[in-house]
Parts: C-alpha cells; sequence; structure tokens
C-alpha cells in the first residue's frame, strides 16, 4: 500500500488489487518488538528450572520456580511459568482460547426435542439437570446473564409437566375404560 | 470467580449473526477481545491495545446472509404462500418486494461491503464481525482513541519512519505446490477457473428448465432437467476437490454449498409432501371422507418449491458471476500479509 498517499488522505488503493483501503496505522508499527536474551547465570546465582545455564530473573507465582526471561509467561500482573499455563491452573476464561457454551445447549436440548419428539422424554430432564449443574460455572467473558438457563428450565419443566399429564391421563384413561367394562 | 474473570467488556460496533458462525469484537480494559462462535462453542481471540500496528478496511464485495436477512426471506415467504388465498392481484407486490429486497441486499453485499484486518508484529487477522463500511467506520471511531491511549500518538515524520518498515507478521513467500498430476500451477489455476464459470452457467440453465418444466411439463425437458441437475451435482464435487486443493476462489465454495443445499432441498421436499399426502389421502379414503384438501395444498406446495427453486438458481448464477469477474484478493490472513 502506498503510504505516503495514505498519509496524505487516509486511504489509499492497494497496490495488488485496486482494491480501496482504509488504514490506520499506530505508534507499535514504529517499535520493534522486545527479544527475551536470558543471561547466563554465574556459580552461585539463582538458574531459571527449565535453563540451567541461564540466570533466573523471576519466580513463577503459582508453583514458585524460578524463571528465565525466555520461559516467564506474563498474564496481567501475573508471572507464570509454562507447565502452570499448560496445567490449566490459572484464570480459566482468561487463558482459554475457547469455551463450551452450555447455556445455549441447554436451551437447544427442549426446543429441538420438540422437533425430533421422541427424544423428549431424556433431553428435558438432561436440559434441566444441564441448567441446575452449571448454572454458577463462568458462562463465557462476554455473556453476563443467564436467560438461555432461565427460558431452558421454564420450557423444560413445561415439557416435563406436559409428559406427566399425558401419562397420568392415559393411565386414568385405561382404568376408566377396565373399569367401565 | 478470579478477578480475571470479571472483565468488564463492552461490546463494539458490528456483529455477525450467521445461521451456524457469529463473531463480535469486545474492548476491554488494555485488550480487545475477538468472540467467534459456533453454536455451542467460542473461540476467543486477544489483541492487546499495545501490539495493535495498524487496523485497515479494504472495499470488497460480502456476501453473508446473515440470521436477520434469512428471517426477512421467510416472512417474505410467508407473505407469498399467503398471497394465492389473497388473489392474483397481489402476486406481483409480493415479487416487486422481493425485487427490491434482493436488490437491496445485493447493493450493501456488493458496494458497500469491506474485509478489516488487524495487524500485530506477529499476526495479520481478519475481524468477520465487521463486513460493512459503515460499521467499520463506527468500529474504528470507537476504537482509535484508546490504542492512541495506550500506545501514544504517531508524531514527527512517521511515513519516512515506517516506509522501511512492514506492519503485521514477516514476509514469508509462500512455496507454490503444484496438484499432483498437474505440471503447471497455473493451468491447474485456470481449470478452476473453466469449471467455475460451467457451475455459473448451470445454475442459469437450471433456472431456465425448471421454468420451461413449470410452464411446458413435457417429458424431454424433465430429463434435460435431470441430467443437467446431475451435471450441476458432479460440477459441486469437483469444485468442492478444487478447494481443498486451494484453487478455489473464496466466495466459489460458499456458492456452491449454497446451491447443493437448495438442490437437495427442492428435490427432497416435494418428494416428502407426495408422501405426505399420499398418507393423508389414504387416511381420508378410509375414513370416508374426499381426499381433495391435501392434493391441493400439494400443488401450491411445488409451485412454491419450483419458484424458489428458480429464484435461487438465479441468484447464484448472479452471485457466480459477480465472484468470477472480481479480482482476487490477494490478502488471505496468516503470515506473509505485510500491509506496507
Amino acid at each position: 500500500m502506498p503510504t505516503k498517499q495514505l498519509a496524505l488522505n487516509g486511504t489509499a488503493d492497494c497496490s495488488l488489487c485496486g482494491a480501496l483501503n482504509e488504514a490506520w496505522p499506530f505508534r507499535a508499527a514504529l517499535v520493534s518488538a522486545p527479544v527475551a536474551h536470558p543471561e547466563e547465570a554465574l556459580v552461585g546465582e539463582a538458574a531459571c528450572y527449565d535453563h540451567p545455564e541461564a540466570r533466573a530473573v523471576t519466580a513463577c507465582q503459582l508453583c514458585g520456580r524460578f524463571l528465565c526471561p525466555l520461559c516467564s509467561v506474563e498474564i496481567g500482573a501475573e508471572v507464570l511459568c509454562p507447565s502452570c499455563v499448560a496445567s490449566g491452573k490459572v484464570a480459566a476464561a482468561r487463558l482459554n482460547p475457547s469455551l463450551t457454551l452450555f447455556d445455549s445447549i441447554a436451551l437447544t436440548l427442549p426446543l429441538a426435542s420438540l422437533i425430533i419428539y421422541p427424544f423428549l422424554v431424556v433431553a428435558a430432564p438432561a436440559s434441566l439437570v444441564l441448567s441446575a449443574l452449571r448454572w454458577k460455572k463462568p458462562l463465557s467473558p462476554v455473556r453476563r446473564n443467564r436467560w438461555r438457563f432461565v427460558v431452558a428450565i421454564v420450557v423444560s419443566l413445561i415439557e416435563i409437566g406436559l409428559m406427566a399429564w399425558g401419562i397420568v391421563y392415559l393411565i386414568a384413561a385405561a382404568t376408566h375404560g377396565g373399569s367401565n367394562q | 470467580m478470579t478477578a480475571s474473570e470479571r472483565v468488564r467488556y463492552q461490546r463494539l460496533p458490528g456483529r455477525r449473526r450467521g445461521v451456524i458462525r457469529g463473531s463480535s469484537v469486545w474492548l476491554g480494559p488494555d485488550h480487545l477481545l475477538l468472540v467467534q462462535s459456533w453454536r455451542f462453542r467460542e473461540e476467543y481471540k486477544r489483541f492487546h491495545l499495545g501490539d495493535i500496528q495498524a487496523i485497515a478496511i479494504a472495499s470488497a464485495p460480502r456476501f453473508h446472509i446473515s440470521t436477520r436477512s434469512l428471517g426477512i426471506g421467510v416472512l417474505w415467504l410467508i407473505g407469498y404462500a399467503a398471497s394465492g388465498r389473497l388473489g392474483s392481484l397481489q402476486e406481483p407486490i409480493v415479487w416487486t418486494v422481493a425485487a427490491a429486497l434482493v436488490a437491496t441486499w445485493a447493493y450493501l453485499c456488493a458496494s458497500c461491503s469491506c474485509v478489516c484486518r488487524i495487524y500485530t508484529a506477529v499476526s495479520c487477522d481478519e475481524l468477520p464481525s465487521i463486513y460493512r463500511t459503515r460499521t467499520a467506520r463506527k468500529f474504528m471511531r470507537r476504537v482509535e482513541s484508546h490504542i492512541v491511549a495506550a500506545q501514544g500518538a504517531l508524531e514527527g515524520d512517521w511515513v519516512e519512519a515506517i516506509d522501511d518498515k512492514t506492519i503485521g507478521p514477516p514476509e514469508v513467500t509462500p512455496v507454490e505446490q503444484p496438484a499432483p498430476g498437474v505440471r503447471d500451477a497455473g493451468m491447474a489455476k485456470r481449470r478452476s477457473g473453466r469449471l467455475s464459470a460451467i457451475f455459473v452457467g448451470t445454475m442459469f440453465l437450471d433456472a431456465a428448465l425448471s421454468y420451461l418444466e413449470k410452464t411446458h411439463a413435457t417429458t424431454a425437458v424433465m430429463r434435460i432437467g435431470y441430467a443437467v441437475m446431475a451435471i450441476e451435482v458432479g460440477l459441486s464435487v469437483a469444485l468442492l476437490i478444487e478447494h481443498y486443493r486451494g484453487r478455489l476462489r473464496a466466495g466459489m465454495v460458499k456458492l456452491v454449498i449454497a446451491s447443493l443445499l437448495v438442490t437437495g432441498i427442492t428435490w427432497y421436499t416435494p418428494q416428502l409432501i407426495a408422501s405426505f399426502s399420499a398418507i393423508q389421502a389414504a387416511s381420508e379414503v378410509r375414513a370416508g371422507r374426499p381426499a381433495g384438501n391435501t392434493s391441493v395444498f400439494r400443488t401450491r406446495a411445488d409451485a412454491v418449491i419450483a419458484d424458489t427453486d428458480i429464484g435461487a438458481h438465479v441468484l447464484w448464477g448472479v452471485m457466480g458471476i459477480a465472484i468470477l469477474t472480481r479480482r482476487q484478493m490477494p490478502l488471505q490472513g496468516g503470515a506473509g500479509t505485510g500491509i506496507v
């Protein structure tokens, strides 16, 4: 992209495809990324747990292992070692690159079983159990309310109620039919 | 709940709501959070405000069918189904509305759409939630001040300084690997282009034959129709193989999947309705009632399906031409996509 044209107008035509581009460059574009160069540990100095030849500069805030600049993983204000990060001991919602949306599953189960009705017997109680088990667990970093769980519980309870009424009705009809004869 | 989980996010302009996929971007205290959802799963990617080197918006056609547009389509379909009861006067109005809706959607997709990419020193990622130019500008107005606050403003002669640098991950020269049995990669590309063009042609041919079948249903027309449909499915398979080999334009694969879906629906639905009608008619006859109602419903449903088939094929054909005629976008994210 022609930078001079970009600096003047804020827009520039792509030199390859001709499409109109708008670009906002920021200061980070001018700064070279810092490279971690661990210093060699001298005799008597604390060394990194994974690199015995490198000088330790910090310790993991969970397991206490000494870490060189190469091994220290900064997550917000915390400094952790790669194995603690990999073990999932730290704030799951912050580190996990993905989460399963149990509230969406709980909502879909009773609604989808209305179409595939033979599964209603299993789906409605399953949705209730899932909603109860997952109610207090974090949903997702961006979902704040639990309306899907609420709707899932209400729909499941209605379905279970209707199923129970149907069973009672059938039993009553069978009993009445039997006593009339 | 840990402190990090209680991070409050503000939703930023732009949201992609698809049938299966969705996407949104959120603003955290020190980062942007890209959320991509697949119905029952969400994936997150964080971009620290201090690491963002640039955000670029490139004008590009984006033929995205959102759940909102699908909802409008379903409303129209209900209106169309109801127009049969209201009388023939309503039908031109319904079709005019349909044409206006499709034209608006096509205009928005072709002229008011964009691709928004975010660059850091190690990555170049597309923000799928931002696909309309107006939304992209709104998004930039919200985000720019936060990034500048985190990094400081560009000062002095940044144009000269930036000229020496590459924004985004370092350039990696892709190694062209021709497919087995194909010596020349250019030849393979041309072949996939030819296949795409034939496929787009069959879309129009299918629409024309479906129209003929509707108006002059003869055995010959129906046989040609079946043959064209078989060719269309064969071409779809061939194009999916080309996509697997990485030689197909991005939009074309979506078109192939959409056409296969429509073909499947228009092929199986009449058969299902016919079976349902036959069962219904049999039960009516058994009960000693005339079986007239089911055949009326079947005729109406067949007409709706035929019209949907024609409309969808014309639409896919037009979209196919748009995809074939538009210039190839070289940036596809990942490494080697520096903008300066």
